[in-house]
């Protein structure tokens, strides 16, 4: 297996979808995979004291959060038998009803691929040094709080 | 030392990055009541404190050439 390092999990803007469509082509090539699990965070527009999200706006403390990224892939690929394990993050803003996060995770039995996306999911909400701002239409916002 | 600010306390401290005078070595819970002190809104704000990008508690020292962080809850995803 190769050695792994800490890479970029930023992109700038939204992913697109046809970014993903393109990640999961890629696994074609890979016959040893047997089951991908996909998570995909999309922009909801919540209404809050009557105002209405259009979109949140992402910004991160980028190193610390590119560290502790390496770090929650390294005790992912030691807890379960992935194949493979692909983040992406939304920095900037992100309007309603597209996609902030995407995680993809392939093994070679269903189990592994979905209890490794789960635990990256929740551990990336948990622990990486980003936040996100809400963007109502009005011109104003507020800081997003996970629950 | 440097000061990088995230999330809702840039809107508190009023930019993302500044440098702060101090006097050699310091412990975090001093750079709290510091901060605290130049800026009386942080008071019941929640944040944590990292160090050259490793979290710190409140007995972590700091010295002036270190790069602190001001980290409220995160809320990414």
């Amino acid at each position: 297996m190769s050695e792994r390092k800490p890479k970029n999990i930023f992109v700038q803007g939204a992913v697109a979808p046809a970014f993903i469509g393109d990640s999961i082509a890629k696994h074609a090539t890979n016959t040893k995979i047997g089951g991908h699990s996909i998570f995909l965070g999309q922009v909801r527009a919540d209404e809050i004291e009557g105002k209405k999200v259009t979109g949140i706006e992402y910004t991160a403390y980028e190193d610390m959060a590119l560290q502790k990224m390496f770090e929650i892939r390294e005790d992912i690929f030691a807890k379960y038998p992935l194949t493979c394990m692909h983040v992406y993050h939304s920095l900037g803003v992100v309007a309603e009803g597209e996609i902030c996060l995407f995680v993809f995770t392939s093994s070679a039995h269903r189990k592994a691929a979905i209890d490794a996306c789960t635990e990256c999911v929740e551990r990336i909400k948990a622990e990486l040094p980003v936040w996100g701002k809400e963007i109502f239409a009005e011109n104003d916002y507020q800081w997003k709080v996970n629950s | 030392m440097k000061i990088l600010v995230f999330g809702q306390l840039t809107d508190i401290i009023g930019q993302h990055e500044y440098v702060m005078e101090s006097i050699d070595e310091m412990k975090v819970s001093s750079l709290r009541q510091q901060l605290l002190n130049n800026y009386p809104a942080l008071l019941g704000k929640k944040y944590l404190i990292a160090v050259n990008k490793k979290m710190a508690d409140d007995n972590a020292k700091i010295e002036a050439t270190d790069e602190i962080a001001l980290l409220p809850p995160f809320s990414g995803g």
